[in-house]
C-alpha cells in the first residue's frame, strides 16, 4: 500500500513531524508500530528485545525525521532504521553468526524436520511466519520485504545496505528452504 | 506425492505472499504512550548534558581569568597600580582629561575590562543556567 493511504489524514502530516510535533509522531508510531515489530521479530528477537529495539528505532527516527528527504517511502526509511538498530543489537549481542549465515546442512535438515513437526496444528499464516522465522534472520528479512510489503530487490539491497546480487541470494536460498520446510505440510493441507 | 504443479513459481510465491500477509505482530499496549515518554526523557538528558557542558565552560573560564588576572598582578603589579592610580587621579579631573590619561594604556584597560565582563558573563550566566535545568525539570 502507497505511503500516502497509510499515514493518517492529517493537514500536512510530514511537516508536523518535521517540525517535531508530539501530536504527529504519536501518529507516526501508532501507524508504523507494527511494522517495526515485525521487523525485529523477523530478525529473531523475543517480545523483550523487540520492544527495546522498537524503542531504540523511533527516538532515532524522531531525531533524524529532519533528514528525512521523501526520496524513498517512510515506510522504507523506517525499516532500514529498523533492520540496522536490530543488527547492531544482535552484534552487541553476538549473535551475528545467524543472521546471513548459510547454516550446516545436516543441523538445517534436522531443523527443518523438528520446525516441521513443530508446525502440525498451526493456523496456515502462523505456519509459514513459523518457518520464515527459522531462516537465517537476513534471508528471512529479505523474504518478509519481497513478499509481504512488496518491496523491489532495489529497495530491499538499500534497507539492508547489500548489494542486489545479495538480496537476491537470500531471496532464492530462503526460498528453496522455505519449499522444503513447507513440503509436507503443503503436501497434507494446502491442496486439499 | 506433492503435484509438480505445486513447485510452479507463481502458486508457492502467492502461497507465501498471501500467509505473510495476513501475520501481523502483536504491539504492547501503551506502547505509543512509553515511546513518547522515551523521546521526552532522552530530550531533557540532552538539555542537561548541554547544560552540563556550558557550566564546565564557564568553570573553566572562570579559572583561566582568574589565574590571567592573578599572573597580571604578580608580573605586572607596580604598572597595573600606577595605571590605576593615575586613572583614579584623572577620575577627578575633567572627563577630556581622564579620556586622554586613558589613551596611553588602552590596550590594558581593554583587556582588564573584557576581563571582568568576562568573569560577570560566567557567573550570571552559571545562575541563570541553573535556574533553567530547574524549570525545566519540573515544570
Amino acid at each position: 500500500m502507497a505511503d500516502k493511504d497509510r499515514i493518517p489524514k492529517r493537514g500536512n502530516w510530514l511537516g508536523l513531524l518535521y517540525q517535531g510535533d508530539e501530536d504527529a509522531f504519536a501518529d507516526f508510531v501508532d501507524e508504523y508500530q507494527g511494522m517495526v515489530f515485525l521487523c525485529c521479530k523477523t530478525l529473531g528477537l523475543n517480545e523483550t528485545e523487540a520492544h527495546d529495539v522498537a524503542s531504540e528505532t523511533f527516538l532515532a527516527a524522531y531525531q533524524n525525521i529532519s533528514k528525512f528527504q521523501a526520496k524513498s517511502k517512510l515506510s522504507t526509511w523506517l525499516w532500514k532504521i529498523a533492520y540496522h538498530k536490530a543488527v547492531d543489537y544482535i552484534r552487541k549481542n553476538n549473535r551475528e553468526q545467524s543472521l546471513a549465515d548459510e547454516p550446516d546442512e545436516q543441523l538445517a535438515d534436522k531443523k527443518i524436520a523438528q520446525v516441521a513437526a513443530e508446525l502440525e496444528n498451526k493456523e496456515h499464516s502462523q505456519i509459514v511466519w513459523d518457518a520464515v522465522r527459522s531462516l537465517p534472520g537476513d534471508w528471512a528479512l529479505a523474504i518478509m520485504l519481497f513478499y509481504r510489503e512488496n518491496k523491489t530487490i532495489t529497495e530491499i539491497s538499500k534497507i539492508m545496505k547489500k548489494r542486489k546480487g545479495t538480496v537476491k541470494t537470500y531471496l532464492f536460498r530462503g526460498r528453496k528452504r522455505l519449499k522444503k520446510l513447507l513440503e509436507k505440510y503443503i503436501e497434507s493441507h494446502w491442496r486439499q | 506425492m506433492v503435484s509438480s504443479n505445486y513447485y510452479n513459481k507463481d502458486e508457492f510465491d502467492e502461497m507465501l505472499a498471501k500467509s505473510l500477509k495476513r501475520h501481523s505482530e502483536p504491539v504492547r499496549t501503551n506502547f505509543t504512550n512509553m515511546v513518547i515518554n522515551h523521546i521526552e526523557e532522552e530530550r531533557k538528558r540532552e538539555l542537561l548534558r548541554k547544560i552540563v557542558l556550558q557550566e564546565r565552560f564557564a568553570l573553566g573560564l572562570s579559572i583561566a581569568l582568574a589565574i590571567f588576572l592573578l599572573s597580571g598582578i604578580i608580573f605586572f603589579g607596580k604598572e597595573i597600580a600606577q595605571v590605576m592610580l593615575s586613572s583614579f587621579n584623572s577620575l577627578r579631573d575633567i572627563p577630556v582629561k581622564t579620556l586622554t590619561s586613558y589613551s596611553p594604556d588602552w590596550q590594558l584597560i581593554i583587556a582588564a575590562i573584557a576581563a571582568i565582563g568576562s568573569v560577570i558573563f560566567a557567573f550570571s550566566d552559571t545562575l541563570n543556567l541553573r535556574q533553567r535545568v530547574i524549570r525545566q525539570l519540573f515544570r
